[in-house]
């Protein structure tokens, strides 16, 4: 299978903290792979780190065979865990400044979007709720044709209705061919979606598998995620 | 790309700039307006003052705002939540700070231009102002209207031009202004790549600050000995001004202070937040 991402050597640490340490690893293209580990195990700084976001790391990162720069930024779509819109901004400017720089983003899916979530697009940001702003930004980055999402916690906090709605947009648009790298805490939930899982801790990858090769030696992600991460009280 | 980063920094940082430019420039269409009455009574004359004195400091109050705005602009949109916005789009880390310089200058420059505006309405007006009071008001504050000029920033420029000395002396004050401006907006650029992702700015940090505070200094002290020349050539800056700025030290306390209060307000706005390390 071909691989997207690859990975050499990588490590990060913050100050006197390493977070992860000499990993190697090739992300194979078109799957859905989940990325698991505790808290503070590094899975945000490995996707800003894929994203462009921090680049004081060691080790190499190559996406599509570029090493990480304006290229992989224009195939890579990135949803942080964090609401990244200026509040004084609205709908229609922050879809105007997302076709404005992103030639793979699609107006009028975005528009439909809007609509299909009622939307104004004279709507500002901070008159919206923090789930409408989720549901803006997820809409903003699952409207481009991406080669490789990366998606921090889409899931994080939200009830299971909207939950449902972040997945099947998800899911419902991102090209067949494209690949996405999905943090969550929510194993259970998604052992049906992911075809692959990665988890992450002790600043290792710990375990990189299909989800169907783990099945087939009868183990569920939830139970993997125990064994892999056990709780120590 | 670079084309489409200025329109949005341009447009963003306008947020912040177009209120206190139509500011100056409403308070200064109020002067005028109130500096065209007839027979102007004690009624009119405070708030009028107080007005003109408002005139006085608020291009200094605009320059001083303009350089904060400009670092609370590149300090929000790269270091809090809204960098996940510009960092992820393809366009190179170098791309997005020579964006943010351009638009600093820009803004810095129609600020400055507006300012320099404010105090040509300043003196405009305050001779209108003295020659509409009622003749009682003039006589009893024993204005004279004579040994007053019209237009002191024109009367300046009648004087100095004239001397090729002179205008070379303008030229070097302009330059040393340009050249402060210039400083302070690579000051703040890189304040902005020590504290951000650019790899060979992230040490040394101290070392680079205290290298642009010196440069910046440098340029204070050029700057003010060149206002202090200019100030000597004419009589009539030396008949406005007087003694206080003779002294070329005292002079170059108020610039050498400013840049220096600058410095640490940049450096303290740029590392007040930075969520994306």
């Amino acid at each position: 299978m071909n691989s997207l991402v690859s990975i050499k050597n990588l490590s990060k640490s913050y100050g006197s903290l390493q977070v992860l340490e000499n990993i190697s690893l090739e992300l194979a293209a078109g799957q859905i792979i989940g990325l698991m580990g505790p808290n503070g195990c590094g899975k945000t700084s490995l996707m800003k780190i894929l994203t462009g976001m921090i680049n004081d790391y060691s080790g190499e990162v190559l996406i599509a065979g570029r090493s990480i720069g304006a290229y992989t930024k224009s195939i890579v779509a990135y949803l942080p865990d964090k609401s990244f819109l200026s509040p004084w901004m609205d709908c229609k400017g922050a879809i105007g400044l997302f076709a404005d720089f992103h030639a793979n983003f699609d107006v009028k899916k975005a528009y439909d979007m809007l609509a299909a979530l009622q939307l104004n697009p004279k709507q500002k940001v901070k008159a919206m709720s923090k789930g409408m702003q989720e549901k803006l930004l997820l809409l903003l980055v699952m409207c481009r044709s991406a080669q490789f999402y990366v998606l921090d916690e889409p899931l994080g906090g939200v009830d299971p209705s909207a939950r449902q709605y972040i997945m099947d947009t998800i899911l419902g648009n991102r090209p067949q061919d494209s690949t996405i790298l999905l943090s969550t805490h929510m194993i259970y939930d998604m052992e049906q979606v992911f075809d692959a899982a990665l988890m992450i801790g002790r600043k290792q990858v710990l375990l990189y598998d299909t989800v169907a090769h783990l099945q087939a030696q009868g183990k569920t992600l939830d139970s993997l995620f125990k064994e892999v991460f056990p709780y120590v009280g | 790309m670079l084309a489409k980063l200025l329109k949005h920094d341009f447009l963003q940082s306008g947020r912040l700039f177009i209120w206190q430019i139509l500011g100056g420039v409403g308070i200064g269409l109020i002067v005028t307006v109130i500096s065209m009455q007839k027979n102007i009574g004690k009624g009119l004359l405070l708030p009028a003052i107080l007005l003109e004195l408002l005139l006085v400091i608020l291009p200094w109050i605009m320059i001083f705002l303009g350089l904060v705005f400009i670092v609370v602009h590149v300090q929000r949109s790269l270091f809090t939540e809204r960098g996940y916005l510009l960092f992820s789009l393809p366009v190179s880390s170098e791309s997005l700070l020579l964006s943010k310089f351009l638009t600093g200058a820009a803004w810095l420059t129609i600020n400055f231009l507006v300012a320099f505006g404010l105090y040509a309405v300043a003196g405009r007006t305050f001779y209108n102002l003295m020659n509409n009071l009622s003749d009682d008001l003039r006589e009893s504050i024993g204005a004279n209207m004579e040994d007053m000029p019209q237009n002191p920033i024109s009367t300046l420029f009648e004087e100095l031009l004239p001397s090729p000395k002179s205008a070379a002396v303008i030229g070097a004050v302009l330059l040393a202004i340009i050249l402060m401006i210039f400083l302070l907006l690579m000051m703040i650029v890189i304040f902005t790549m020590t504290v951000s992702n650019v790899r060979p700015f992230q040490e040394h940090v101290g070392l680079w600050g205290f290298l642009f505070l010196i440069a910046n200094i440098a340029v204070a002290v050029v700057l003010t000995v060149q206002v202090a020349k200019v100030i000597r050539l004419t009589p009539f800056t030396m008949q406005l001004l007087g003694e206080a700025v003779t002294p070329n030290l005292t002079l170059g306390l108020v610039p050498l202070m400013m840049t220096a209060g600058l410095f640490f307000l940049t450096n303290w706005l740029l590392k007040r937040k930075i969520s994306l390390k």
